[in-house]
């Protein structure tokens, strides 16, 4: 079965973790896990310069391993993300930003990649 | 690729721990892709859709903009959850959109025949 997952908080809420694990649960399984897409609030676990103490979670290097396992698509969505300040280079440079912080791994989409990604898994889980 | 039957759940309020108009944009969004979709608005997502908005108290912009474009969208099944409306005090009168309301049995009618829930 293609499972995509929709993660719409916070990388410091457990439900950011919780996501996290059901995806490693996929990608340990027989099915495949086609797309994480974060949004709303969610897209805050794509930024690189969190620094949470070392015995804490790191939600963007949890991410980042996850995608460098089974190359799974990490998209942000880059509306949520410009307005929350989660960007790449490309769209730093578009607003005039003199940072970009989005982590290794992700990359900035549109808000169709959500209904492609419910369209072609047979299940869209949301966290959020 | 035949089109997919998509229901999107809203069960935040506006102005919340989420952007109502992020929440409705995600909807405007998929009407771009030719699949059929159907909105269920229930629980505190009641609120959404509650007419005369004042949000430029708490600074914020109304969602009533984001709904009215709905019908240019052709986003046109819309559905209210009867259960949480009552419990809220909110009758037909005081909603901004043309919507079904739906009792507990039409609601597990509606989510079965779909595709994919998007749940926001």
């Amino acid at each position: 079965m293609i499972f995509s997952l929709a993660v719409y908080s916070s990388p410091s809420s457990t439900i950011s973790y919780s996501a996290w694990q059901f995806a490693k649960s996929i990608q340990n399984s027989e099915h495949q896990l086609y797309r994480v897409f974060f949004y709303l609030e969610g897209v805050y676990n794509a930024n690189q310069l969190m620094t949470p103490p070392t015995d804490e979670l790191n939600m963007a290097k949890l991410w980042k391993e996850l995608n460098a396992e089974k190359s799974t698509d990490l998209c942000v969505c880059v509306a949520a993300g410009i307005r929350r300040g989660v960007v790449d280079k490309a769209e730093a440079a578009r607003h005039n930003l003199n940072a970009f912080n989005l982590a290794e791994g992700f990359e900035i989409v549109g808000l169709g990649q959500l209904l492609d990604a419910s369209v072609k898994s047979d299940r869209l889980v949301t966290f959020g | 690729m035949q089109p997919k039957n998509l229901l999107f759940v809203i069960r935040h309020s506006s102005y919340g721990l989420f952007p109502g108009r992020e929440i409705l944009d995600a909807i405007l969004a998929a009407s771009a892709y030719g699949q059929n979709i159907q909105v269920l608005f229930m629980d505190e997502g009641i609120w959404q859709i509650k007419s005369d908005q004042q949000a430029n108290l708490i600074a914020q912009k109304s969602v009533e903009k984001n709904l009215a474009a709905f019908e240019i969208y052709e986003i046109e099944e819309l559905f209210v959850c009867e259960r949480s409306a009552l419990e809220r005090g909110i009758s037909a009168d005081d909603i901004s959109v043309d919507a079904q309301w739906l009792n507990t049995a039409s609601i597990q009618a509606l989510l079965s025949k779909q595709d994919q829930i998007l749940s926001f």
